[in-house]
């Protein structure tokens, strides 16, 4: 009285590792499965559900009858933008008319030697020259909004920009079939197991810092604090190495850390942001650089994956604006 | 003040306990007012807001293993929503004094198990922080000119961080429902000091405390009169089953981590439907623990109709459950059927009456109704 499924989820990456949650009819859980794994089940009605990278969930009722076969593709063969949906969640809204773009680098401030392309992606010079790269948008007579690129030399990421009562805001989401792209889709969808879950399953894979931090984050937020093997290089590894710290007890550590995070600048993603200004506020507030980021907290939207907020602190150069329409 | 407005002497074993507060009045908030008000105004729907969360809690929160023993509820509505709402509860008003007792009383009835549950509801003026800490809500007393500028308020960083030990509840749960003030504001507020708080012990913190507030820094949460703020609204309507899904034994639950996407986006569509942007966000430590279990699946309102509409006038549907018995007996489908049912695995099986009608053939056909609304069921029967 039993049948087989065989479930394929072409969109996903395979090391990201999609886990397919099988539930019978009273969608009790039954098993996990692996995709090109056959599974064999009493017949009858069951529940097949997947998250996917794009940070949707597929969930189809499959009947499985005694001694056949039943194969089932869970999501699109491949999304033709699958960053689109998380990029929208990210970050709601219409894009404007007109609107001028800038990148620099965070940390002095100086033009970064590449622009955004035409359909709003970017990809970070690789000339040798390490650190953030923040975008800045504009609109005439309002003020400017400024996110972090997640995008370390070589990568690209894929820029969302959208205008609400008037004020220009801007967003951006790693791009590419890669475990990292997946984790922040996962992050913005809200899906925080499942990016637990891609950090497990491709660790060995995920030498991307970017990546990292993301999953690093997840696992934070998740309480999994035994996950996080490896600090990324940079400010977001010092705030993850501050709080794994902190939350071990080990308070002289997650001192020294959260100094080195202050010396490091603004981190890449929100959460470090969050967790950063959570951390420094009752031991520093009245330091000047602590202070800085205290106030940049008072303003960023936490709602975004990568950190964001009016303004172009902490640079005010301007000049270099790239006009798109 | 210290009593709870609710307290249910039959809970044994684990409890929950909720502190609850809404200031939509505030005294200083006037014409003519001596202290500094940030140009403040008094709001319309926060009261209104902490007084249905707290009838949600009241009435229908069931807890896997903590059920609710008390309830602390402070509440400053406005005169609209005195109007509005008859059945306003008479309770203490949400001024520092008053705050403080009921923090200092919630707080020691959580620190008696680790198993018990710790509920904060905030709702009020309010400046977000981050969205690990909250910020601080303003209260009833807010703006009095013999006060330094933050003392009657609410410093939800400082009660997140006092909730720590082995003996404190272990599931914290913090929603901050705050109109958050204008950045400029925010950023001279957020250098001040002196709001209620707790003493910080350097103990571990709780397994799992999210906070899920209303508006990000520098955003403005939105309420309409009567209707409570956005945020409320959506936060029951999650609770209620929009943020639930299936636990393992297929009861239909709301967990920390489920409410996260839903309350997002329901706050998002709120807001969109006043014209207006406003996002909800989800910060502190979650545990995919299960904060609300719902009685039976949520229902849901669905549609049943067939291709070709030609057929229709000779289609009827049947819907079974998984287990094969009838929910919606044998109905026509010459209109679309809409029905409510719960949410859960079901088959529709569509036969053709007479069964020479044309070329036809009956389908069945397995859904899975899930919320936030399951789209329209369309059946081929070519």
């Amino acid at each position: 009285m039993t049948g087989t499924i065989q479930f394929s989820v072409p969109a996903v990456p395979a090391e990201v590792g999609p886990v397919v949650e099988v539930r019978d009819r009273f969608l009790r859980h039954i098993t996990q499965a692996q995709p090109g794994a056959p599974i064999e089940l009493e017949a009858g009605l069951y529940l097949a559900s997947v998250v996917l990278p794009t940070g949707g969930v597929d969930q189809q009722p499959v009947e499985v009858l005694e001694g056949e076969t039943v194969e089932v593709q869970l999501g699109p063969g491949a999304a033709v933008h699958p960053y689109a949906a998380a990029l929208a969640v990210d970050l709601p809204g219409e894009r404007p008319q007109e609107w001028f773009a800038r990148l620099r680098w965070a940390d002095d401030g100086s033009p970064v030697s590449r622009e955004l392309d035409d359909d709003l992606s970017f990809t970070a010079p690789a000339d040798g020259r390490e650190g953030l790269i923040s975008l800045q948008v504009a609109v005439p007579g309002r003020v400017p909004y400024t996110c972090m690129l997640p995008v370390l030399p070589g990568q690209t990421c894929q820029v969302r920009v959208v205008s609400g009562a008037g004020e220009v805001r801007a967003t951006a989401l790693p791009t590419g079939a890669t475990v990292t792209a997946s984790i922040a889709r996962y992050v913005a969808m809200g899906h925080l197991r499942q990016a637990a879950h891609a950090v497990a399953n491709a660790r060995d894979a995920l030498t991307d810092p970017v990546g990292a931090a993301l999953g690093a984050y997840a696992l934070l937020r998740l309480g999994r604090l035994e996950e996080i093997e490896d600090v990324p290089a940079l400010p977001d590894g010092a705030v993850i190495a501050a709080e794994l710290a902190a939350r071990a007890g080990r308070t002289g550590d997650a001192e020294r850390w959260l100094r080195e995070a202050v010396r490091r600048g603004t981190p890449m993603f929100a959460d470090g942001l969050s967790l950063l200004a959570t951390r420094l506020r009752p031991l520093w507030p009245d330091d000047e650089r602590v202070a800085r980021i205290l106030d940049l907290a008072t303003r960023a939207d936490f709602a975004q994956v990568v950190v964001a907020y009016p303004g172009t602190q902490p640079v005010g150069a301007t000049d270099g604006w790239q006009r798109f329409h | 003040v210290t009593e709870p407005w609710i307290e249910r002497a039959d809970v044994s074993g684990p409890r929950t306990h909720a502190l609850v507060l809404g200031v939509s009045a505030y005294a200083h908030l006037v014409d003519g007012g001596q202290g500094e008000t940030f140009g403040l105004q008094p709001l319309r729907s926060a009261a209104a807001s902490a007084w249905a969360f707290a009838q949600w809690l009241t009435e229908r929160y069931r807890p896997p293993s903590a059920p609710l023993a008390t309830v602390r509820l402070l509440l400053a509505p406005s005169a609209e929503e005195s109007a509005q709402f008859a059945d306003l509860p008479d309770v203490p008003r949400p001024t520092r004094e008053n705050v403080e007792a009921a923090l200092f009383a919630w707080r020691r009835d959580c620190s008696v198990r680790p198993e018990d549950v710790a509920i904060l509801y905030a709702a009020g003026h309010g400046v977000m922080l981050a969205k690990d800490e909250g910020g601080f809500v303003l209260l009833e007393d807010f703006a009095d000119p013999d006060r330094p500028a933050l003392a009657n308020s609410l410093d939800v960083p400082s009660v997140r961080r006092g909730l720590a030990g082995p003996a404190v509840a272990q599931q914290q749960f913090f929603f901050i429902d705050a109109c958050a003030v204008r950045p400029e504001v925010a950023r001279t507020m957020q250098t001040l000091r002196g709001g209620v708080g707790l003493d910080e012990p350097a103990e571990a913190p709780p397994s799992v405390a999210p906070i899920y507030s209303s508006a990000a820094p520098g955003t403005l949460a939105l309420g309409a009169p009567g209707m409570g703020t956005l945020f409320s609204q959506a936060l029951i309507e999650c609770l209620d089953g929009l943020a639930s899904s299936p636990d393992r034994a297929g009861q239909w639950v709301v967990t920390d981590t489920s409410l996260v996407g839903p309350l997002r986006d329901r706050v998002m569509e709120l807001a969109g439907q006043h014209g207006e942007e406003q996002v909800a966000t989800a910060g502190g430590t979650l545990g995919h623990v299960v904060l609300h279990q719902l009685v039976a699946g949520p229902a849901l309102e669905v549609s049943f109709s067939v291709e070709p509409v030609e057929a229709a006038p000779f289609c009827f549907a049947r819907l079974n459950d998984g287990d094969g018995g009838t929910i919606v007996e044998r109905s026509s489908l010459h209109e679309p059927l809409i029905k409510t049912v719960p949410a859960g695995l079901y088959t529709v099986d569509v036969v053709i009456d007479p069964p020479d009608s044309g070329p036809y053939v009956a389908k069945q056909k397995a859904l899975f109704l899930q919320p936030p609304s399951p789209t329209p069921v369309v059946v081929s029967v070519s």
